[in-house]
């Protein structure tokens, strides 16, 4: 159930970044809802982080991206794998956890994209493309992760309600 | 007391004088004495009125309040009907705005066939830029065919389904489009990048180019048609020891407001790939 609820949101996600996230635009970044959604959805208070669930959302953004399929699965098992990582060293803070996860899961994402582009031999100035897009979009998944998992927190609640102590 | 039938003077007389007074009173002759009798009965008279007023209109109230916030509650309805009305129709004006500017530059290229379709997404990665279409190969739509909006070139077809395109735009980091300048007349490839910007390189040192000139499609290396209108060139570069120069392009398509472009669906992209191979 905790699968088939978390694939739907991806692939609600992945519409909702194909016609309306790609609009809210800073400089050149743009908000990541699918990576969003990930990161929150595997912080959540109970989940235990896996990489692999970077590979469904990873899949659903390469069907609608230009970009290869294996550019987008190892940018988002990446970022699942950082969200892994970090919940298992700094567990105790998890809003820092949060945070952390997904900034570093951005980075890790445009980092790959950035690999695949120099070495299809694209024209990239990696610091216009740092500056320009990598850190506007970490700004503004920044300001989105909040809310974002707040309302992943009640979506999970609703699937997998917390049984009250008799 | 009861008139005496006998009396019939006295008749004559209460006859006479209502008559008199009759007369009198038509006359005008009346009006001030009756005005200064009746003022204060009218003043009462007024009192009154307005007393029982304010009492029926104190027992009423509740019933016309209730019927005022429904009457209200109807004009809020049909406010908003309207207005949902009037921001329908300020759409669909824009709309035939767009297509009338579609249509005219479909009629002054008569030539080509073109297939309008709606943008219905982008490309999730901010390092490319891509739109996604509403037509595919169901609507005639074929890999490489150019894309246009009412101002100019917008890219080409870069992937379709059966029901929807992926179109590369001409900002795209891995998009070439050759050109040639007005009226300077110099030919060279317009390229992308990951930021949006559009460039000229390798544009030779003795190349008249400059800031204003027009860019349009040259047409040479069979991927776009010729003379389609790209955008102005906003800067013109060199550096010291360089051994060309480079020039900014101004784009005339906003591409991030684009909703309908037209396919030219009658072009043939050439692959020039087998001469470009080796023996």
């Amino acid at each position: 159930m905790r699968i088939l609820v978390g694939i739907l949101l991806f692939l609600g996600a992945t519409l909702l970044q194909v016609t309306l996230a790609t609009r809210v635009t800073l400089l050149q970044g743009a908000p990541d809802l699918v990576l969003l959604v990930l990161v929150a959805w595997l912080l959540l208070p109970g989940n235990r982080p896996d990489w692999r669930w970077g590979l469904p959302a990873g899949l659903m953004v390469g069907y609608a991206s230009a970009l290869p399929d294996w550019v987008l699965l190892a940018g988002y098992a990446a970022g699942a794998g950082v969200c892994q990582l970090l919940s298992q060293r700094i567990w105790q803070v998890k809003l820092f956890t949060l945070l952390s996860g997904i900034l570093l899961a951005t980075l890790a994402v445009h980092l790959v994209t950035m690999l695949y582009l120099l070495l299809a031999a694209q024209p990239l100035n990696m610091v216009e493309a740092f500056n320009l897009i990598t850190i506007p979009t970490m700004l503004l998944n920044l300001i989105f992760v909040l809310p974002l998992h707040a309302i992943m927190n009640e979506v999970s609640k609703l699937v997998q309600p917390i049984e009250e102590p008799a | 007391m009861r008139p005496s039938r006998d009396n019939p003077y006295r008749l004559v007389t209460l006859i006479l004088l209502a008559a008199g007074l009759l007369t009198l009173a038509l006359g005008g002759y009346l009006t001030p004495i009756l005005s200064g009798t009746l003022e204060p009965v009218y003043g009462a008279q007024g009192w009154l009125y307005a007393r029982f007023q304010a009492i029926q209109d104190f027992i009423n109230a509740p019933a016309d309040i209730a019927r005022l916030r429904q009457e209200n509650a109807e004009l809020r309805s049909e406010n908003a009907t309207l207005q949902t009305q009037i921001i329908a129709l300020q759409q669909q004006v824009a709309e035939i705005e767009l297509l009338s500017a579609l249509l005219d530059f479909a009629r002054a290229r008569p030539e080509n066939a073109y297939q309008a379709a709606g943008v219905i997404g982008r490309d999730p990665s901010p390092f490319l830029h891509y739109i996604i279409i509403n037509r595919g190969s169901d609507d005639g739509i074929r890999r490489g065919m150019p894309v246009v909006a009412q101002q100019g070139l917008v890219g080409r077809v870069a992937q379709v389904t059966a029901n929807a395109s992926r179109v590369e735009l001409i900002t795209d980091p891995g998009s070439l489009v050759s050109i040639q300048t007005q009226p300077s007349e110099v030919d060279g490839v317009v390229s992308g990048s990951i930021t949006g910007a559009l460039s000229i390189d390798l544009i030779p040192l003795d190349a008249a180019m400059q800031a204003g000139d027009l860019v349009f499609t040259s047409g040479i290396g069979g991927l776009y048609p010729s003379d389609i209108f790209i955008g102005q060139v906003s800067n013109v570069r060199q550096e010291a020891q360089a051994l060309f120069q480079v020039a900014s392009v101004q784009p005339v398509v906003d591409f991030t407001r684009l909703e309908i472009v037209l396919v030219i669906v009658n072009f043939q992209p050439v692959d020039l790939t087998p001469l470009l191979s080796n023996p």
